[in-house]
């Protein structure tokens, strides 16, 4: 029905300039381009009464409300006869072309994040929506009502973003250099082996601590925290969004001037205790945040340390970190959300006792954090693997995480990252059940290190290692991927393959950890692998 | 009446009051962790947020308050309340005096076997009503100190010896049951404290600090043994003659004869037994009065709200100093005063005046210190709002 629309819009909306009489779109050609290019234009409101649209709708499938927005006959004049390709609705998205195919054909997205995120992106009127749009403070900043662009006509904004993409920039690029220099306004006994990575004695486990024996509580009324992403020391690491208003929070600034591939804010485990015993045990006890509280903070508290080292410092006094100052105690796990990443060095064991371990390279241009550096293989976020699944249920086991991260980040398979309908069944799940009877036999041994902080962001982490007998990790791994889709390589000597791994010796630890950009978690479960080396690579006890 | 058999406890005077004192060296020496049991009494929703202090709906406003924008009403009549100190559902906690007698006020036998060295019936201003928003509107009548021993720390007192006794509820505190919502003002007289957060702003570095206080036992009345902010202090007339009740009925007036009297050390006597305090001609007023309309001084109202354990009502407020104001008028900062003395933190620098308002020393004093439910409450709220406090 393109007769039906009618448009009255005759300047446009972006520049002002005056449109032809013959363009519908609303946008200047300039304009459309960019607009093309970032996210969705804007719509007549008669749009949303296409058939398809509304069909999509009242079955409550979001695929298929991003399938028929695309194809409505409204784009063809601005994107031709097949309407919008599923790679531009991605770029507005912050999706690949692949996953909004498999949304469009798949079953209902559920994660109601996800449903807030593309209704918003779509602007589809909350009207008509079965689920409501949240009306916070910020749901002014948080709707992209006006397309992404790459200069804020308003000069004074455009340079703010400027000078904040400038700093972000140069956060991403430099973050191992930026670590080492931000520890340095800690203590130094708190380095965990030399590294970046800070934690008071009470953190780490004396020994190893094999994972079966580290107990997990569910902690039923944490202490609210008194710091987060909206605190008023964090304004100056956040750019204006008009001329009298800054980015509410730093996760916002992200995803509007240098989003990433994976930008998703997703339910997280918040760590609110941590006690290691005499007697080789410990407890760490947990509640629930997002992954975002997590940015929110720490990401504005690196941004702020790379800001202050930009005016030619290179180890910035604490009177330039009002954010830092403002934590004050990096360790309390009331002040602020504290959001471990779970960081395990896999080893690979050979029968004669050596070994051959893992790194990964973090691409910058695709990843949220710690891009630009080796990093530990796996590691990720610690997260249920649904919004279904209870938060204290089967999610709630740091060893479960870890081997989704590792069928994820080593054999390239699908993310259970807390946007799936349905909670995961570990049970039936042939890779978990294979390294399940590994734990069992021996062959397959998982041990956690402690918790940290990296200096540079203040953001948590778990060093774990895991350690895979050279047969079971054959059968497991012999085809890992060489790269995955949050932009990770898997590191490689030049001659060997990637499934090989690096010679775990003294030689390739100290190159890796003097000469090349580490990230603090990867080194700090480097070091003390090495340093526990005898304990970790010490027959299995069931071995053949 | 004569008994043949072994005197009982209750009857006798002697073992009447070792109890009645054990008790009372309990509750000073434990008030924190009978804080924490008096909480179990109530539920989260009748809480400030994120404290251990009791509210009304709108007593505590959304945002921090000028203190200028808050209003006081005065109430030639205060209505009587069907509570009062000589409850004889107190009777089991009242000591036996030598004559037989009981003591007939909780301040009858405080002044007679746990005399502290400030002890004074004072006439008080007594809360009758607060209507809150954003401009903030409070009823005040005439009241007296004592009003505040005999029903708050009696309170207090019964619910310790249940404690100890091992038996906690209504049915073992008679007197807290009949007393029932004691935010309800209309129930029981209400005297009401300022306590005051000092924060000293140094704008050049965006740092600030505050005034913290440690109550020693040994010399105050209630609230002993606990971290609290400083100034604390009744509001109340400067003396009980009549001619002050009208000129000193005023917040900042009273809070500013406070700040003189507890971090400088300065008297309080006024001369007001002979003439109203005439504040205009008092320079310390004077300076600290010129630096509020210059915007160097800036006072806030953070609500009011009371503590658990003893009922005592406590008004919110922080007063704002920037640096160089602070330092000038309080260069001879005691250390030491008549309640107890100020907590310094060593630094290293050797020139701390207080401890820096930052959130790990927020966190410290609010969940691990025994700190009076009043003054963590204002801690968490000041920081709560520190953007608009420090701005």
């Amino acid at each position: 029905m393109p007769g039906s629309l009618s448009i009255s819009v005759r300047e446009c909306r972006l520049c002002g300039t005056d449109l032809a009489a013959d363009n519908q779109s609303g946008l200047c050609s300039p304009c459309q381009h960019q607009s093309k290019a970032s996210a969705a234009p804007e719509v007549p409101d008669d749009f949303w009464d296409a058939a398809p649209l509304r069909q999509a709708l009242s079955d409550r499938h979001m695929g298929q409300v991003i399938r028929a927005y695309r194809q409505h006959p409204f784009h063809r004049a601005a994107f031709g006869r097949r309407g919008i390709p599923q790679s531009s609705v991605g770029d507005w998205l912050v999706l690949t072309q692949a996953q909004v195919s498999r949304m469009e054909s798949g079953s209902p997205p559920r994660n109601l994040d996800t449903l807030i995120h593309i209704a918003r992106a779509l602007r589809v009127p909350p009207g008509l929506l079965w689920f409501s749009l949240p009306q916070t403070e910020s749901g002014a900043a948080d709707r992209p009502h006006l397309p992404r662009q790459d200069q804020h006509p308003e000069p004074v904004v455009q340079a703010s973003q400027e000078a904040w993409r400038s700093v972000r920039r140069r956060l991403n690029a430099e973050r191992a250099v930026l670590s080492e220099a931000a520890a340095q306004l800690y203590d130094p006994t708190l380095r965990v082996e030399s590294s970046a990575l800070l934690a008071p004695a009470a953190w780490l486990a004396q020994e190893p601590v094999p994972l079966e024996r580290v107990t997990l509580r569910w902690d039923p009324a944490p202490v609210v925290p008194i710091l987060d992403g909206t605190a008023h020391e964090s304004l100056g690491t956040r750019p204006l969004r008009l001329p009298d208003q800054r980015f509410d929070r730093y996760t916002l600034a992200v995803r509007y001037l240098d989003s990433p591939t994976l930008f998703e804010n997703r339910p997280s485990y918040r760590l609110t205790g941590v006690r290691w015993g005499g007697d080789g045990a410990g407890e760490l006890r947990f509640s629930l945040a997002t992954y975002f509280d997590k940015l929110d903070l720490c990401e504005a508290i690196g941004h702020e340390f790379a800001a202050a080292t930009e005016s030619g410092s290179d180890h910035p006094r604490w009177g330039q970190l009002a954010l830092r100052r403002a934590v004050g105690d990096p360790f309390d796990l009331r002040i602020r959300p504290m959001i471990p990443a779970i960081t395990t060095l896999l080893l690979r064991r050979r029968p004669d006792g050596e070994a051959t371990f893992f790194l990964h390279w973090r691409d910058p241009g695709r990843v949220a954090t710690a891009g630009g550096l080796y990093d530990a293989i796996p590691a990720g976020e610690f997260q249920p693997s649904s919004v279904l699944a209870p938060p204290d249920g089967p999610d709630f086991d740091l060893w479960r995480n870890i081997v989704r991260e590792l069928n994820e980040e080593l054999l390239g398979a699908p993310e259970f990252d807390g946007s799936a309908g349905r909670p995961l069944d570990y049970e039936r799940w042939t890779l978990y059940r294979a390294l399940q009877r590994g734990r069992e036999t021996g062959a397959v041994r998982a041990y956690c290190f402690g918790v940290g902080c990296d200096a540079l962001t203040l953001a948590a982490t778990i060093p774990s290692v895991l350690v895979i007998d050279d047969g079971i990790f054959d059968e497991l791994f012999g085809d890992i991927a060489p790269q995955n889709a949050e932009g990770i390589t898997v590191a490689a000597l030049p001659e060997q393959q990637p499934a090989t791994g690096i010679p775990f010796t003294e030689q390739n630890i100290t190159r890796f950890l003097r000469n090349e950009p580490l990230a603090p978690p990867g080194a700090a479960c480097l070091a003390l692998a090495w340093k526990h080396r005898r304990l970790l690579l010490a027959p299995s006890p069931c071995a053949p | 009446m004569a008994t043949a058999g072994p005197t009982r406890i209750e009857d006798d005077p002697a073992a009447s009051r070792d109890a009645w004192l054990r008790t009372r060296t309990y509750l000073n020496g434990h008030r924190h962790e009978l804080t924490d049991a008096a909480l179990r009494d109530f539920k989260p929703e009748d809480f400030i947020p994120g404290t251990r202090l009791l509210a009304r709906p709108g007593w505590i406003p959304d945002h921090p308050v000028p203190l200028e924008d808050v209003q006081l009403a005065w109430a030639d009549e205060a209505p009587a309340t069907p509570i009062d100190g000589d409850a004889s559902e107190l009777d089991r906690i009242r000591p036996i005096s030598d004559d037989r007698t009981r003591f007939r006020r909780y301040s009858d036998a405080v002044e007679h076997l746990a005399r502290p060295r400030l002890f004074e019936n004072r006439s008080c201003y007594r809360l009758l009503d607060v209507d809150g928003g954003v401009r903030p509107s409070l009823t005040f009548g005439l009241g007296a100190y004592f009003d505040v021993i005999d029903i708050c720390e009696a309170a207090a007192h019964e619910f310790t010896a249940a404690q100890l006794d091992g038996q906690a509820g209504p049915p073992t505190t008679p007197f807290r049951a009949m007393v029932g919502d004691p935010t309800d003002l209309a129930r029981r007289p209400v005297m009401a404290a300022t306590s005051t957060m000092v924060l000293r702003l140094d704008r050049a570095t965006g740092d600030a600090e505050f005034v913290l206080h440690w109550r020693d036992p040994a010399k105050v009345a209630s609230g002993g043994g606990l971290y609290q902010v400083m100034p604390v202090g009744m509001f109340q007339p400067s003396h009980d003659a009549a001619w002050n009740q009208a000129n000193d009925f005023d917040l900042w007036r009273s809070i500013s004869r406070e700040l003189s009297e507890e971090l400088l050390g300065s008297t309080e006597d006024y001369g007001s037994g002979i003439a109203p305090i005439d504040y205009d001609a008092w320079g310390f007023y004077r300076s600290l009065w010129h630096a509020r309309t210059d915007g160097r001084l800036r006072v806030f109202w953070l609500g009011l709200g009371m503590d658990p354990l003893t009922y005592v009502t406590d008004m919110l407020t922080v007063a704002v100093f920037d640096a160089d104001l602070f330092d000038q008028t309080f260069q001879r900062l005691v250390t030491t005063n008549d309640e107890g003395h100020r907590v310094e933190l060593e630094d290293g620098t050797g020139r701390a005046s207080g401890i820096p308002f930052r959130a790990d020393q927020i966190m410290r004093l609010t969940h691990d210190e025994p700190m009076q439910p009043a003054g963590a409450a204002l801690l968490h709220l000041a920081w709560k709002h520190r953007a608009q406090l420090l701005s």
